[in-house]
């Protein structure tokens, strides 16, 4: 008895010590680098001594703040969006508040988005962010942003700005305690460090990188070198007409070298294609709508400006509402928290909006090194040397790396042959030696340009104060209360003599390198007062001197339909503006429809939309209708609960991907041509014979192909949801708004409709940002939104609130203070 | 050494207390000394004081919450995501689950610590206060 007894104390104590100990290194070992389990759920510690970010903690830290600097006062005014509106008698004052206020909401935000411009980001995340960090550190844009800030530093337009607003954000730094050090540092376990002015210039670096950083050059290459010239030239036509153009035409000030196709095949690189970390690759769909609609065409009689800017999701939201007052300047919109002024936004007379330009100002050239040393390269027929400088990477919980960085004449040599691994897939089949030329490594001072449009008080002022801007080169558009409208293709442009910049080419030659940059005067700009002025990344103009901007502008379904909707009535007014913004209609998948609805009459495909195996998903049992009635009914909406915009999704999708993967390869591998091109020959060479496939005895025709891919789509959302499951649109493409810092639990998912070529153009991780419509009336009406909230802090009600109204295309009314306006009712300090 | 004699009206309570400020003041290891202790100075079943622990860290838990206006619990609400089990973010139930929740650590602390201990002594029961 008593030895069973002693038997189960044994077992209860060795129980007890093993499950102690499990439990005991599951508190203490951390997950995705963040702090051990144990410290923060802790009540004595962690998010249990975490406190949300209060107004009022706000207005009296920034009085205290602003005495302790001796500067003089700010008025403050939180409105229902807990947008801050600060109003000063002093700029200094008021950019030092802007700093403090936009540290107590988005510290960690600003300072993690800059970490990754510096390539910083292992110092946090540890080694998992170290291709990042090595390829943004080769990139040499931590070099292009310090030299930048110095520019900054010594324009007076900027000093003064930048140096209050850092002034600002190490006031709130210094301030910081346990209870309300953002919850990111406590997760993570450390601690901010004092802000400088560089970190404003590596965000605005970042900005460009994301908006520029295009890398098409390699697979264009390979799908060059995989076709036969004939067949490149009819898939990827150099200066083929577009409708939909932002200008009707455009003619250079100076004469510019025309490009045509013969260009492009000059001493083509034969290098291969190559792949860089996912997480260094901008999002092709980086873009953005912006329209500008003439008084005549409004029932107020005054110009509407409206913006929504297509980037990556992300809690805390990118953008930061503000307005800021000051004797000179009245301005309210979107500012990077970060740098001081405001991006996107208007002033009590004008307003700007900005979309992506998509122009090509990167390019990648192939060099020939000596031997395998590979330090010294081949140019104009003697050998120069590479220049090789050490760099370390400090990596949270582990030694730090040291990497080697190299320039040439060029640009930097950004990969490095010795860090090869499969999982990074930073090679394949690619040898080093590849340097890189871009507008970005250009020391430049766009903030001047914000800062500038922040005081402007006509349309015409845009003009001014985008001379000197140099990246990302976007499309501006301005109005102004008279009614005036202007437009800019902003940016610095290289000067390819005559090449245009698809294919990777040999460093060897001078001729083949950038001979400087176009003359500013040949800058395309546009002054209406008449008419509607639409750019969603489209191309600029047609004609023979585009290639000298780019060659991958976006194809131009979006401008179409937004040009459609706003011309389908006569006079708009300007609430009804919203709905425009949220227009979840493809004008591509129309198009689809009709080309499909034409093939319908013919076999095979007329069968298959009769009787497909796809009968579950797209026969309505019930009543027996067939896909063909269904597809005919249907209005090219991808609406939230849209049951017929899956199916065709996939369909439109298969078919793009069989087609070209049989005809040039893989998608990973090679460049495909648009969609706008895909959709041209699907119209009118149904019978081409890029729809054959040799292999087979059977000539295939688009008919055929149709017929394929409609049984594979099904299929395909077969497997997926399964076989009695008719998805809905935000089932098919799920939005998912995530932690900057891919945090677990603190991102959002909301149910939201769009397409990429859709106005409201949501791509599940991308679109809309940062929404603006405002109509230039006396005081300007405006209305605004974000896919999330202005606090940084999940603790705050105002972190995610405004998410479900994004997802339904809903905008709030902005709260625009007069100059002389009564309500800053809270005088600091 | 004899073990301490408490009534047991009043040993809950004061248990109770004692893991509350354990928790409130201490980091999540602390629970696994004082728990210890307490199985040396006074009689305690596991369940006993496992139970009272949890009670321990859910007044804590709520304190705390209380002193920085709900702000930790909303944010446990978003990290386990209790909106999708259909607990309404920033609500009474969200937080008394999120109370719950993590007061189960204490609970499991507590409880695996004191098994530890009730094992010790019945091999060594003059270590044993009792």
């Amino acid at each position: 008895m008593k030895t069973k007894k002693a038997l189960i104390n044994s077992l209860l104590g060795i129980g007890s010590l093993l499950s102690l100990a499990a439990l005991g290194w599951a508190l203490d070992g951390s997950f995705q680098g963040l702090r051990p389990a144990g410290d923060i759920l802790s009540p004595s510690l962690g998010i249990w001594r975490h406190q949300p970010v209060g107004q009022d903690e706000v207005v009296s830290g920034l009085a205290h703040a602003l005495s302790e600097a001796g500067l003089s006062a700010v008025a403050i005014r939180f409105d229902t969006n807990e947008v801050p509106h600060l109003k000063s008698e002093s700029e200094t004052a008021l950019y030092f508040a802007q700093g403090f206020v936009t540290a107590y909401y988005r510290l960690w935000q600003m300072d993690f988005l800059s970490r990754i411009a510096a390539g910083e980001v292992s110092e946090i995340l540890g080694a998992k962010a170290l291709p990042m960090d090595r390829f943004f550190r080769r990139m040499r844009i931590p070099a292009a942003a310090r030299a930048s800030a110095e520019l900054m530093n010594a324009d007076p337009v900027t000093q003064g700005p930048l140096a209050a607003y850092t002034r600002g954000v190490n006031a709130r730094i210094g301030k910081i305690g346990i209870t309300n050090l953002p919850i990111e540092y406590r997760l993570f376990g450390l601690l901010p460090e004092v802000w400088t002015e560089d970190r404003a210039a590596y965000l605005l670096k970042f900005m460009a990188w994301e908006l520029t950083g295009y890398l098409y050059d390699f697979k264009m290459t390979a799908s060059k070198t995989k076709l036969s010239h004939e067949i490149f030239e009819y898939l990827f036509p150099i200066n083929a007409a577009v409708p939909g153009t932002i200008l009707r035409e455009w003619r250079a000030k100076t004469s510019n070298q025309p490009i045509g196709a013969s260009s492009l095949t000059r001493r083509i690189s034969n290098q291969s294609w190559m792949d860089v970390p996912e997480e260094v690759r901008p999002e092709p769909s980086n873009g953005s709508n912006n329209w500008a609609v003439p008084a005549k065409s409004m029932i107020n009689r005054r110009a509407l400006l409206a913006n929504d800017l297509h980037l990556g999701y992300g809690l805390p939201s990118l953008w930061f509402s503000i307005q800021l007052t000051s004797p000179k300047m009245n301005v309210y919109g979107a500012s990077l928290p970060g740098a001081p002024g405001v991006i996107v936004g208007f002033t009590e007379s004008m307003g700007w909006a900005v979309t992506n330009g998509t122009d090509d100002v990167l390019d990648w050239y192939s060099l020939r090194f000596r031997d395998e040393k590979k330090q010294e390269y081949l140019f104009e027929g003697s050998w120069r040397p590479v220049v090789a400088r050490d760099e370390e990477i400090r990596i949270a919980g582990q030694p730090s790396e040291t990497i080697k960085s190299r320039e040439t004449h060029v640009g930097p040599i950004v990969f490095d042959e010795s860090e090869q691994t499969p999982s990074e897939k930073l090679y394949r089949e690619v040898p080093s030696g590849l340097a890189v030329q871009w507008t970005g490594f250009q020391a430049s001072n766009e903030l001047r340009s914000f800062l500038l449009l922040n005081r402007g008080e006509y349309a015409s002022d845009c003009l001014k104060a985008l001379r000197g801007y140099v990246s990302p080169a976007q499309n501006f558009v301005c109005a102004d209360r008279g009614g005036k409208i202007v437009y800019m293709h902003a940016g610095l442009f290289p000067d390819r003599r005559g090449r245009d910049g698809r294919i990777v080419v040999d460093a060897a030659y001078d001729a083949d390198l950038w001979q400087g940059m176009l003359p500013v005067e040949n800058t395309p700009t546009f002054e209406t007062s008449t008419e509607l002025v639409v750019t969603a990344n489209q191309a600029p103009f047609n004609g023979d001197l585009l290639p000298q901007f780019g060659w991958f502008f976006a194809p131009p379904y979006r401008a179409l339909q937004i040009r459609s909707v706003i011309d389908s009535r006569k006079q708009w007014k300007p609430a009804d503006m919203v709905q425009v913004q949220a227009n979840t209609t493809s004008w591509m998948a129309l198009s689809f429809k009709k080309i499909v609805l034409r093939e319908g009459e013919l076999e095979p495909l007329k069968t298959s939309l009769e009787k497909s195996q796809c009968r579950d998903e797209i026969l309505d049992e019930a009543s027996g209708t067939s896909l063909r009635v269904l597809l005919a009914s249907w209005n090219g909406d991808y609406d939230a609960e849209n049951t017929m915009a899956p199916m065709i999704q996939e369909w439109i999708e298969t078919l793009e991907k069989s087609t070209w993967t049989r005809v040039i390869g893989s998608e990973d591998l090679t460049n495909w041509p648009d969609r706008w091109r895909f959709f041209e020959i699907l119209e009118k060479d149904a019978n081409t014979k890029i729809w054959d496939d040799s292999a087979t005895p059977v000539v295939e025709n688009l008919n055929i192909r149709l017929h394929e891919t409609l049984a594979n789509a099904c299929k395909n959302i077969r497997a997926q949801f399964g076989p009695n499951l008719n998805p809905v649109w935000s089932t098919y493409q799920s939005t998912n708004i995530r932690h900057a810092a891919r945090i677990p639990g603190l991102g959002r998912k909301a149910k939201a409709g769009g397409v990429r070529e859709s106005i409201f153009a949501n791509k599940g991780e991308h679109g809309p940002t940062w929404k603006m419509i405002v109509s230039f009336e006396d005081k300007p009406l405006a209305w605004t939104m974000i896919p999330g909230g202005q606090s940084g802090d999940p603790a705050s009600l105002f972190y995610d609130n405004q998410i479900a109204e994004w997802a339904r295309g809903e905008m709030r009314p902005a709260e625009f203070d007069m100059r002389d306006s009564q309500k800053l009712k809270r005088a600091s300090p | 050494m004899k073990q301490i004699e408490i009534h047991p009206t009043i040993k809950t309570p004061i248990v109770i207390i004692l893991m509350f400020l354990t928790a409130f003041f201490t980091p999540w290891w602390g629970t696994i000394v004082i728990v210890a202790i307490l199985s040396l100075l006074i009689g305690i079943s596991m369940r006993g004081i496992a139970l009272m622990t949890m009670c321990g860290w859910m007044a804590a838990c709520a304190l705390r919450d209380v002193l920085n206006q709900f702000g930790p619990s909303r944010v446990f609400t978003r990290i386990f995501q209790l909106e999708q089990i259909g607990l309404p973010f920033d609500s009474i139930q969200s937080r008394l689950t999120v109370y719950v929740g993590i007061s189960l650590t204490g609970f499991l602390l507590a409880y695996f610590t004191a098994g530890i201990f009730k094992s010790i002594r019945s091999f060594f029961p003059s270590i044993s206060l009792r």
